[in-house]
């Protein structure tokens, strides 16, 4: 089930698998994990004469079925933001794509985008949370600040997070990644041409990024 | 004489005023129908000199009604670059046909003309309007435009020489092809000052149909006496290497603002300003009341309550930075202190020419170092100023983002015929070479958005009717079109307010978000402290302490004009020759002694390159002389062909005297120059290749893709709203690389990097240069005073050939301080 480049890792007593799709696999349970995919970015962009390709979009799917086809989930958990905006063309894709997966169940946390389409998704039967646990997680979009519940633990996304490196000879770069940290766990944006935000972590966190197609763990590293 | 010129040369007479030749030279030509430039200095005379002649037209054609007539439609349209200037152009027009009881009405319409006075002007035009190149485009995307222009018959084109060679002069060209095609007959003139390339200048207004018979290039002639003076440290020895912001001499400059009636301190940043404005406050605490600041971020009230002080003479001093470049006539300011490098002839004198503005007075101009080595420059500047070598303005050719930008306009208003539309563009001289296929990329683009239909299937900007019109049928499309017209491109910005209400003017957004609430700045002059931010607006109150920031606003760093850095060589040479004839190049020998002694100092054949070692890692440093833009273009080929052989990471820095390759392992630069890698062999070749690794074409980007319309910045009010729709131009760049690589627009970002930033032809000459040169290679102890100021410089290129894992495995983790 690993491939070069995944990364296996225990947390809480269950076995994850980070992939360089930027999706998580949950074994315990079976579940592909993916957050902020903004699909119909680009017909987004396009109905506003804004001209993205719509590649944009197929790519985000068929990296979406190569994992799918690859861990085989039995569940796929939607960590919020799933569409980028109001319905479009590429709203179509994505049914598509549902239907040829029937066998995989798919559930979504809503994003604070994804409030354009609630009606849309229902109609559709993709059930939506506003956060959802799944023992011993709460699934959710955007993790709060202070988080008030002291024994659980969250999964999100939201923020898009990356990390920045620094090196000798003025040198820096930065890169989307996973963070592990005593009560969360963030995903990175599953989309592409999403941009990314630095995170604050602390020698506490484990940091994984995402480098060159593979996902590299700070303590090889550093 | 004509009863129009009688009737004008008594008017002069009712003022005491003469008529100087150059205004008599200029009417003729315009009363013969000839087109061309008045290449005259602010407060000659320029505006009356092509003023008088629509108003000589006006009364030989109507010689018994010239007074009675209203309602004539508009007839002279005047563009100026600068909307501040606008004011003082309507005001000195309005005059005199009032006192000639001429019934017409002079108007004005910028972006900061109320919507109310412009619909009146949509009912019904002013004779005459004064407006802005973005204005005029502004207008041609209203529907039935044409109707605005039946009865022009003059264009008059103000500070030409600021527009050309900008994008904002494309769109004055652009202008002209359609009221050209409109008007046949239509006069077109320009005022410009002196630049190098005058002729061209009129070329490029006058477009590529141009009858060379009826155009004149007409110069006003006007000698102007000059005083130069540098402030000089006392001792050069404890006088900085590096550094830009100059108030080591602030207390030398305090006795100028002293003996001088009104003086203008011209900075090169908004942050030195606000830095010098408060620091001169803080030893001059008496002057506070008489100085004021002035630029571009601050209130458009804060600015004009400055310009009038000033033009009334009620101020002692006025920090500024470009923004009082141009503009009204100060007549009261007797002096000009220039901190820091100008970077150009031209614009040394411009600003020198801010002063002394009554006739027979002298502009006096005191150049302030901010570092050693700029007195080399200071010395540069006098020489040029007293040999008369001033640079030219190149013109830009074919930008297609601004083309692009043009027929969505022509788009929304009425729509276009693109054979129509290509044949008025064949006729400018920007896009005089445009190919059929460039412009069938360009129908396609605003069309389909690409080449490949399939990746655009829900795109629709411009759409085609039956006839073969091209139109936009998008309400909203249109609207946000028509906001987001224009090419100076900012970032977004907030406003800055009072609790109490009061606006201060604006900062760019990314400087407020690095604020928390309570945080002190210092902004507009003021000590100022954060309270809360809403709706696009920073409220401040007034803060007392000292720890406040500065914003550091992103500007562009300018590059010596080519210019400067001939002189500035020669100027070496002088040195290493031993003549030291100039007084600054006489302050600072014990600084060239220095580099002698640490390293070399370069004669006319040598070529000295520095290799130095600290716990940062390997320095390489090059010193060409060549300006910025040079050896930003050598110093990433350098590295590109360095690390072809070896995986190697540099951060490369430059000023205009050289530049500095850094990396955590060794730069094998000794096998470099056997290898000849200052060959100007493959340039071409090597540079474009050299480009992918670098940012340097994705930021060029950033403004092609915001004037092509890609990134949009919001309507006011409606921030949150339009946040979908906005995607950084650097993303946009990413996927356009990705998809579709021959991209027009990713292409145009190369070309503009390749020939404007890097300006292929100088670096090809530097790098035949440096071939004839000896190379000589110094491994000093320690960093020179050459090699300083470059190694401080924080804003650095990157470029790596090495894998990206390798590379992390010798770094840190950076935390950042907040989410």
């Amino acid at each position: 089930m690993l491939r070069d480049g995944d990364k296996a890792i225990q947390f809480m007593n269950q076995d994850f698998i980070l992939a360089p799709e930027k999706a998580i696999y949950w074994k315990e349970k079976k579940a592909l994990l993916l957050a902020d995919l903004h699909l119909g970015k680009s017909g987004h962009f396009q109905k506003a004469g804004i001209p993205v390709s719509s590649e944009v979009n197929s790519e985000n799917l068929s990296r979406l079925q190569l994992i799918t086809d690859h861990f085989k989930p039995k569940v796929i958990y939607y960590l919020g933001d799933l569409f980028h905006s109001a319905m479009n063309a590429e709203w179509r894709e994505f049914k598509l794509w549902k239907n040829k997966n029937p066998e995989v169940l798919m559930k979504l946390i809503l994003g604070n985008h994804d409030f354009y389409a609630i009606p849309e998704y229902e109609n559709f039967g993709l059930k939506c949370f506003h956060e959802l646990e799944v023992n011993p997680f709460i699934l959710i979009h955007d993790i709060p600040d202070k988080i008030q519940l002291e024994d659980k633990v969250f999964i999100g996304g939201h923020i898009h997070p990356s990390i920045r490196f620094k090196g000798k000879g003025r040198q820096s770069l930065r890169a989307s990644c996973f963070c592990f940290s005593e009560n969360k766990i963030l995903l990175p944006a599953f989309g592409s041409f999403t941009g990314t935000h630095n995170i604050k972590s602390s020698k506490k966190d484990m940091v994984f990024p995402i480098l060159e197609g593979s996902v590299a763990s700070l303590s090889n590293l550093i | 004489m004509s009863k129009g010129k009688s009737l004008i040369n008594s008017w002069f007479s009712s003022k005491n005023w003469k008529v100087f030749d150059f205004q008599e030279e200029v009417w003729n030509a315009c009363l013969d129908g000839k087109k061309g430039i008045l290449n005259a200095p602010t407060g000659s005379g320029k505006t009356l000199a092509l003023w008088m002649p629509n108003l000589i037209k006006w009364i030989e054609k109507h010689p018994d009604s010239y007074q009675e007539k209203t309602n004539n439609g508009l007839k002279v349209l005047w563009i100026t670059p600068l909307r501040a200037l606008a004011k003082d152009i309507q005001s000195a027009l309005q005059s005199s046909v009032d006192d000639m009881s001429i019934p017409w009405e002079i108007g004005r319409r910028t972006g900061d003309i109320s919507q109310s006075v412009k619909q009146k002007q949509n009912r019904r035009m002013p004779e005459v309007l004064i407006t802005t190149p973005e204005s005029v485009h502004i207008l041609l995307a209203q529907k039935n435009y044409a109707r605005h222009f039946k009865n022009l018959d003059a264009v008059v084109v103000d500070e030409w020489h600021e527009l050309l060679g900008t994008k904002r002069g494309i769109q004055v060209e652009l202008a002209l092809s359609k009221l050209k095609a409109l008007r046949p007959d239509i006069s077109i003139w320009g005022i410009s000052a002196t630049i190098g390339n005058l002729d061209q200048a009129k070329d490029v207004l006058l477009g590529s149909d141009i009858n060379k018979d009826s155009s004149v290039v007409i110069k006003a002639n006007l000698k102007k006496d000059i005083y130069i003076e540098s402030i000089l440290p006392d001792e050069i020895e404890k006088f900085p290497w590096s550094g830009h912001l100059g108030l080591n001499l602030l207390p030398k400059i305090l006795p100028v603002i002293d003996n001088h009636n009104s003086t203008l301190i011209f900075t090169n940043t908004r942050a030195q300003s606000e830095v010098w404005f408060q620091k001169i406050l803080e030893a001059r605490p008496d002057l506070a009341g008489a100085i004021a600041i002035h630029h571009g971020s601050l209130d458009r009230k804060v600015r004009e309550w400055v310009e009038s002080s000033l033009h009334e003479g009620n101020l002692k001093a006025v920090v500024c930075t470009s923004s009082l470049d141009l503009g009204v006539d100060f007549s009261p300011v007797d002096t000009v202190i220039q901190i820091g490098s100008p970077k150009g002839v031209a614009r040394f004198l411009q600003r020198a020419g801010r002063s002394g503005h009554s006739p027979g007075a002298k502009s006096s101009i005191y150049f302030v170092p901010t570092h050693a080595l700029e007195l080399i420059e200071a010395s540069a500047l006098k020489s040029a100023v007293n040999e008369h070598e001033i640079e030219s303005r190149e013109p830009i050719l074919k930008p297609l983002d601004v083309l692009v930008q043009y027929l969505v306009t022509l788009a929304v208003s009425d729509g276009f015929m693109p054979d129509e539309i290509f044949n008025q563009l064949k006729n400018t001289f920007a896009y005089q070479t445009l190919s059929e296929t460039e412009w069938d990329w360009v129908l396609t683009f605003i069309t389909t958005g690409g080449k490949s239909l399939s990746r655009y299937q829900e795109y629709s900007k411009v759409v085609i009717d039956e006839e073969g019109l091209y139109k936009v049928e998008d309400r909203k499309i249109a609207r946000r079109h028509r906001m987001s017209i224009g090419t100076i491109s900012s970032d977004s910005m907030l406003r800055v307010k009072y609790m109490t209400g009061g606006s201060l003017g604006s900062i760019e957004e990314w400087f407020i978000s690095s604020l928390n609430i309570g945080d002190k700045f210092w902004f507009a002059g003021r000590n100022l402290e954060l309270v809360q931010i809403k709706e696009m607006t920073a409220y401040v109150k007034r803060a007392k302490g000292t720890k406040s920031k500065v914003p550091s606003w992103l500007g562009g760093r300018i590059s010596l004009s080519s210019n400067m850095s001939e002189i500035l060589r020669d100027k070496i040479r002088q040195v290493s020759e031993g003549k030291l004839e100039d007084i600054e190049l006489k302050t600072i020998e014990p600084i060239f002694e220095i580099q002698k002694a640490w390293s070399t100092l370069p004669n006319e054949n040598q070529f000295v390159i520095e290799k130095t070692f600290s716990n940062e890692g390997c320095h390489v440093f090059f010193y060409p002389f060549e300006g910025r833009y040079v050896h930003e273009g050598m110093s990433t080929l350098i590295a590109h062909r360095i690390a072809k052989h070896t995986p190697i990471t540099f951060s490369i820095a430059m000023n205009d005297y050289g530049f500095e390759l850094l990396s955590d392992q060794d730069i094998p630069i000794e096998k470099a120059i056997n290898d000849n890698i200052f060959s100007s062999k493959n340039l071409l070749e090597d540079i474009s290749k050299s480009l992918n690794n670098t940012e340097l074409a994705k930021r060029k980007f950033r403004d092609i893709s915001k004037i092509a319309g890609l990134v949009f910045q919001g309507f006011p009010g409606e921030q949150r709203k339009s946040k979908h729709l906005q995607m950084s131009s650097s993303l946009f760049f990413d996927v356009f690389q990705q998809y579709e690589p021959d991209h027009l627009l990713l292409q145009q970002a190369f070309e503009e990097v390749l020939f404007f930033q890097l300006d292929e032809i100088r670096l090809r000459k530097a790098l035949i240069k440096i071939e004839k040169q000896d190379i000589v290679l110094n491994y000093p102890k320690r960093f020179t005073p050459f090699a300083f100021p470059i190694m401080v410089d924080r804003l650095r290129e990157k470029m790596s050939t090495e894998k990206l894992i390798d590379r992390v495995k010798k770094m840190q983790l950076q935390l950042e301080k907040h989410t």
